[in-house]
């Protein structure tokens, strides 16, 4: 693996190896104005890395139930119940944003779900490239449950990138189709109250779910349950129980605790009359 | 009485929507035929991007970026407007980008109807360097050089071409931008083009957006912030120019004593219908 | 490899990227432009993919005269009709595909994105009750900016627009910029476990 990895990276840099020229040697070899962006990532990272490892040799980490995230399986079993298929939106950006990441990942574990009790599942999505990464979670997933005849291309499908002219398609499959459980888990923005209100008066069961602060207070308004912030980026390791993305959640809050130090420690010092660690944190 | 009221609290807390929407209706559509004219206060964020513009000397190259989409339009149309007046005023150097692909036909609009009343010509004072696919990965190409990101402009013309666009490679020779947006590209302007490159940032957003820019603002990673129509009406007053954004604030401010009112007969409903 | 690939690709265009932000090699500059340039390429690319998916699925819908097959011929007619007159004609000011645009659907997006405030007004007759006393603080704080970012507001009081944006400017400020620093955060551990090949969440399989 590490050597494919190699072999890429030489593949990748070839080009520009080629055609660099030989003033490389004024250029230094790092940008010694961001040492403390590489700090604070290698120490950020660090804590994550080493909770990954010790998650590997103690599986056994615990999380805090998210509410969210353990309605998931209330959700898709009245959907068996109603004999209703149930609605994916995973976030209304591109797969180049963390979110949608995120958002795809959730939607593994409710197409394993879907699958499982031979459900439909709808999935409009915003974005072409978004589309093809859905396409092949859910395709994956329904596999992985054994029902790979399940799996209908037609139903996770690019509608629109235009973002209203998208909340009026999803709208109106909800009106239609009536899904009994409506899934928004990545990054929305405006159009997030139009679907979770429309989705709110067909009765469905809603789980939402982003880190846009903006959008937070019309999803807990409209839905049933809300992810908060990084809840949505928590719910991989939730969902799955994999010691490795358990790991990552336990870094996660060190690095929290590691930022709220940094956060203390410079207004403390700023009440002091220190601003040296002000501009220290500073990025240039 | 008692049991009067609480019916009535439960018959409330029951209320048809669309009556919800009727009223709301009226409380927009009523200001916008008979104007009240209320005295518009101004913020200090949106007089800071104000100054910032008015700052620039001559022949500065800044860059207005129109990331809204139709949808917005009534809320962002008129800060892009009000920008357009100023800058061109100013006899800046306006290079406009927009991250939507039908944003670059709005943005040509405004620019052919406001333009000529300077006598601002396309090409030599401002140039629409249209739509590029691609997000983030635009701004990063455009830290190489512009011509990279958009080797074209909005018309096919190459952009080495413009004399507008001489001397004006990289963000670092951008002297403002201005990222007039509904959506998530100021953050990214902010954290590439300002963060790495030093480029000043103001912004225009909705008003639902407001709330998250205040800590850019307070960091001084953002140095003016237009707010939603209040902070379009504000920009069109502090360059004379009254129009949409500025009537539609009575129309705004009947709407939101319309929601408030019904907030309360919510909660009146409530704690009627609750009532033993 | 069809799994394996994927992920390397990932991993090694991710490390490029983040090893151009450190380091001012040339050869590390040119290999991330290449990479963005092949990312803005993609991109442009994905929208003609994103076309024929469209076509494909509502033609296959009315083959199949699914219920609201009308819409979808309407659906069908418009994008094609649209898409000759953009080729044919152009899209530049003055063009029957820049009127369409500019007279159908410029307003019919305004009137979607008009809808939010009806959805507000009656989500916010629904929800906001004073069930609590932390329920009648965020109530009353709604109010305040609400009344603070009009020009009523600062007619009926003064204290109005200093006093929302005193809201805005420390409690609110307070609980957003721990929520963007949560969510920062979750944000990095994702990115960190895609570069490393742990994060397989978008390929459908499991860690």
């Amino acid at each position: 693996m590490r050597r494919r990895v190699a072999l890429l990276l030489l593949l990748l840099g070839w080009p520009a190896v080629a055609s660099a020229e030989e003033a490389e040697a004024a250029a230094g070899w790092f940008r010694t104005e961001r040492l403390n962006v590489f700090v604070a990532l290698v120490l950020i990272c660090g804590v994550i890395l080493i909770f990954l490892r010790r998650a590997r040799r103690d599986p056994h980490l615990k999380i805090r139930r998210i509410a969210g995230l353990t309605a998931l399986d209330e959700a898709i079993g009245r959907a068996t119940e109603m004999g209703r298929p149930v609605l994916f939106v995973p976030g209304v950006m591109d797969v180049d944003r963390v979110e949608t990441i995120a958002g795809m990942a959730i939607l593994g574990e409710v197409a394993r779900k879907t699958a499982a009790y031979a459900i439909p599942l709808e999935v409009p999505v915003r974005y072409p490239l978004a589309m093809t990464t859905a396409q092949e979670v859910v395709r994956s997933s329904y596999a992985a449950a054994g029902r790979p005849d399940l799996f209908d291309p037609n139903r996770v499908r690019f509608v629109t990138d235009n973002q209203f002219a998208y909340a009026a398609a999803v709208s109106g499959i909800m009106l239609r189709d009536r899904p009994a459980a409506n899934f928004f888990l990545g990054e929305f923005y405006a159009e997030s109250l139009v679907m979770a209100e429309t989705g709110n008066t067909t009765g469905a069961i809603q789980i939402a779910g982003t880190a846009q602060a903006a959008q937070l207070p019309f999803f807990i308004t409209a839905c049933d349950y809300t992810l908060l912030g990084e809840e949505l980026f928590a719910a991989g390791a939730y969902l799955t129980r994999a010691p490795v993305l358990l790991g990552s959640v336990k870094g996660q809050d060190y690095a929290k605790v590691i930022i709220a130090a940094a956060i203390a420690a410079g207004v403390v010092l700023e009440i002091f009359g220190v601003t040296g660690f002000k501009e220290l944190l500073t990025v240039r | 009485m008692s049991s009067a009221l609480r019916s009535w609290g439960n018959a409330a807390a029951r209320l048809d929507r669309r009556i919800i929407f009727l009223v709301i209706a009226a409380a927009v559509v009523v200001p916008l035929l008979v104007k009240i004219g209320l005295p518009l206060r101004t913020s200090a964020y949106a007089q800071a991007l104000y100054d910032k513009v008015e700052s620039l000397p001559e022949g500065t190259p800044v860059v207005l970026g129109f990331d809204y989409d139709p949808g917005s339009m009534p809320e962002l149309a008129p800060m892009t407007r009000s920008l357009l007046h100023h800058m061109f005023r100013k006899n800046l150097r306006v290079i406009v980008i927009t991250n939507y692909p039908q944003t670059g036909a709005i943005a040509e609009r405004q620019l052919l109807e406001i333009a000529p009343l300077y006598g601002r010509r396309p090409g030599i004072d401002f140039a629409n360097l249209g739509y590029k696919a691609g997000n983030e990965a635009v701004i990063l190409a455009v830290a190489n050089d512009f011509r990279v990101a958009y080797p074209t402009d909005h018309h096919g013309v190459p952009t080495d071409s413009l004399p507008v666009m001489a001397g004006v490679h990289t963000w670092r020779d951008v002297k403002l931008l201005v990222d007039v947006a509904h959506g998530a590209t100021v953050n990214n302007y902010i954290r590439i083009a300002g963060a790495r490159y030093g480029v000043p940032i103001g912004a225009g957003c909705t008003a639902v957006s407001i709330p998250q820019y205040h800590s850019y603002l307070q960091s001084g990673q953002m140095l003016g912030l237009l707010g939603g129509l209040q902070g379009a009406a504000e920009y069109e007053q502090f360059i004379g120019r009254p129009g949409f954004a500025s009537a539609g604030m009575d129309a705004q401010s009947i709407a939101h004593v319309a929601i408030l009112f019904f907030v309360a007969l919510g909660n009146a409903a409530f704690f009627l219908g609750r009532r033993r | 490899m069809r799994k394996e690939l994927p992920i390397i690709l990932c991993m090694a265009s991710g490390w490029i990227i983040m090893l151009d932000f450190f380091v001012p090699r040339p050869f590390v500059g040119a290999a991330a432009e290449a990479l963005i340039g092949w990312t803005l390429i993609l991109s442009a690319g994905s929208f003609l993919m994103g076309g024929l998916s469209v076509f494909a699925v509502n033609l296959s819908r009315v083959r199949r005269r699914d219920p609201g097959a009308h819409y979808r011929i309407l659906l069908l007619l418009c994008l094609g009709t649209m898409a000759l007159l953009g080729i044919i004609g152009g899209i530049g000011e003055g063009t029957v595909y820049n009127w369409i645009f500019q007279n159908v659907q410029v307003p019919m997006e305004s009137t979607m994105f008009s809808l939010l405030a009806f959805f507000i007004a009656s989500a916010a007759y629904r929800a906001f009750r004073m069930r609590n006393a932390r329920a009648t603080v965020l109530l009353l704080c709604a109010a305040v900016v609400m009344l603070g970012n009009v020009p009523l507001g600062g007619a009926i009081w003064s204290g109005f627009p200093s006093f929302s944006l005193w809201i805005l400017g420390h409690p609110s400020l307070a609980a957003q910029r721990g929520l963007i620093l949560g969510a920062a955060v979750g944000a990095t551990a994702t990115a960190l476990r895609l570069l490393v090949g742990i994060e397989r969440g978008y390929l459908g399989l499991r860690q």
